[in-house]
């Protein structure tokens, strides 16, 4: 029992299986890399309160591209969903829940397609970056990864769910792992990557050869997955990259 | 020239190798690009044309919008600052636009750089395509009524900002209030304006939505609350020596959660404030705001 009489809420996190599992609305839902075991490629926020079983399409708010964030962009684009493997419930209250619903709406307005470099609306390191005019440095709009699309909502409700600043550095391979179409971008023709905006892995924050300090998805399952008591969440500061796969093999 | 680069746009179409579709974006999680994936490793067979060609198909007025726009895109890809130009020159234009392509131009003006001395009449010539897509109630005009005010804002002189007034009024099919608090935001973040430059209207205006979005009557999580906190967060960056009279509202409120999402503003807006070197004086009526609400948070 917690100081208010209720019971405490664990935070849980865990691979999915068949059966089916009641999950509340915002929990975070993981996508496994197709190729490799274990290693989460994508995550979102769950939408409405759901039974979810592995492998169900689910309805999420997410950063895909495009970031998906409320009704405005989910009229332009369509509703969004993601395959569930994973998930990650909070337990969140009601005030969270608002918290969060207000950074969605707020994000939502930013919303843009953009024609000429569609691409803008992403960014790998940081989690997530402001979009700034180059003439008067003024703030524009928002780019996020996928995990930190995730990572800001829940810090909008007062939530910090890994320490971004002591992230573990991830290899040339583990990004190839995480954004594989980032990989095939980079084989592409120069025609190719000149139509969609891809100047090279530096316009994501990849520079150089690395490693480089990248909030991947399977780290907030990690998070999640150490019998925190919902209402006292503590940070997880993420000890190595092998937290990329949830569970750790 | 200009027919062998339709050719290799119409090859590329044959292909599917459309990356990017207005309606539908990448999809979840570049599914587009996957399902492509393949077709990347086609060899190249047609040979690269001459950036003056994709110029030519760009400007070409007959030509259909997907191909002009394809060929804006190449035409960026070298020669950015032309592009700039082109697309600041068709928005003085406007009037004699196909509306399609007028769309195209507002969503291009959020990635091409625009010389200083073009940065006021691109700003009013966004705002004033936002103003005509505002009235519009058909797919997409929103999106593009949205973004032609939010890079105004990045861009109006900010002895201007009163231009963004009209926005703030619940008219048209479009609803531009939190667009446009976000764009007078955007121009009041970077630094404080003048004493000079100091609008009543805009300042009462943004006070009266404010109010209404707080209310408890009013008040709930989502775009009430964004608008709510954005005028909040407009009349922080307009105080010139005010004390926020919306912090008192949101007290009444008693929301841990918006407390701390303001509080956490604050802390920004001080923040962005000092980078720019201003003393103290500047924002000590802010640092009140912000001790307040702290307590309250508390």
């Amino acid at each position: 029992m917690n100081n208010s009489g209720d019971e405490a809420q664990i935070i849980t996190a865990l691979s999915l299986a068949n059966s089916s599992t009641s999950c509340s609305r915002f929990t975070i839902i993981g996508t496994y890399a197709e190729d490799f075991v274990g290693f989460l490629k994508h995550a979102a926020l769950l939408k409405n309160p759901a039974s979810v079983s592995l492998d169900d399409s689910v309805d999420v708010w997410h950063t895909g591209p495009p970031i998906v964030s409320g009704p405005e962009a989910e009229a332009q684009f369509g509703g969004m969903q993601t395959v569930a493997h994973t998930i990650a419930d909070c337990k969140l209250r009601p005030s969270e829940c608002d918290a969060i619903v207000n950074f969605l709406a707020s994000v939502d307005k930013y919303h843009r397609t953009a024609s000429v470099l569609p691409l803008q609306q992403y960014v790998i390191v940081p989690h997530h970056q402001w979009v700034v005019a180059s003439e008067t440095s003024r703030r524009i709009c928002r780019r996020f990864s996928c995990a930190g699309f995730v990572i800001e909502a829940f810090v909008s409700a007062g939530i910090q769910l890994i320490d971004v600043d002591n992230l573990p550095l991830a290899s040339r391979e583990e990004v190839e792992f995480a954004f594989p179409d980032f990989r095939r971008l980079e084989e592409a023709s120069t025609r190719i990557q000149e139509r969609v905006g891809f100047h090279g892995m530096e316009d994501f924050g990849i520079t150089g050869d690395g490693p480089w300090p990248i909030a991947l998805p399977g780290y907030l399952f990690h998070a999640c997955d150490r019998g925190e008591i919902a209402g006292a969440f503590t940070t997880y500061t993420v000890p190595s990259v092998d937290r990329a796969r949830f569970p750790t093999l | 020239m200009i027919e062998s680069t339709c050719l290799v746009i119409q090859e590329e179409q044959r292909s599917a190798i459309d990356l990017y579709r207005q309606n539908s974006g990448f999809g979840d999680e570049f599914r587009q690009l996957s399902d492509i994936s393949e077709q990347w490793r086609l060899p190249q067979r047609f040979c690269v044309a001459d950036h003056r060609d994709f110029e030519q198909v760009a400007c070409d007025e007959n030509a259909n919008v997907q191909t002009r726009l394809e060929s804006l895109q190449q035409w960026f890809a070298s020669s950015p600052d032309n592009v700039a130009i082109y697309v600041a020159s068709q928005l003085d234009d406007q009037d004699d636009l196909d509306q399609e392509w007028l769309k195209t131009i507002v969503r291009a003006a959020d990635s091409v750089v625009f010389p200083p001395d073009r940065l006021e009449s691109v700003a009013k010539s966004l705002l004033k395509a936002a103003s005509q897509f505002r009235d519009r109630d058909d797919f997409g005009a929103a999106e593009i009524c949205w973004s032609a005010i939010l890079r105004a804002g990045s861009l109006l002189p900010a002895n201007c900002i009163s231009r963004l007034l009209p926005f703030l009024e619940n008219g048209g099919e479009v609803d531009t209030r939190l667009v446009a608090l976000q764009a007078v935001f955007s121009i009041v973040e970077v630094e404080p304006l003048p004493d000079t430059n100091f609008d009543a209207e805009l300042y009462s205006r943004i006070e009266k939505i404010g109010r209404r979005n707080l209310d408890p009557d009013v008040f709930c999580a989502g775009e009430t609350s964004a608008i709510g906190i954005e005028c909040l967060m407009v009349l922080a960056g307009l105080s010139n020596g005010r004390s926020n009279p919306l912090c008192a509202c949101v007290s009444a409120l008693n929301k841990t959660w918006l407390t701390r999402t303001i509080a956490g503003r604050y802390r920004e807006l001080l923040a962005s404030w000092r980078q720019v070197g201003l003393d103290s004086d500047s924002f000590g009526v802010l640092k009140d705001d912000l001790a307040h609400l702290t307590l309250v948070d508390e």
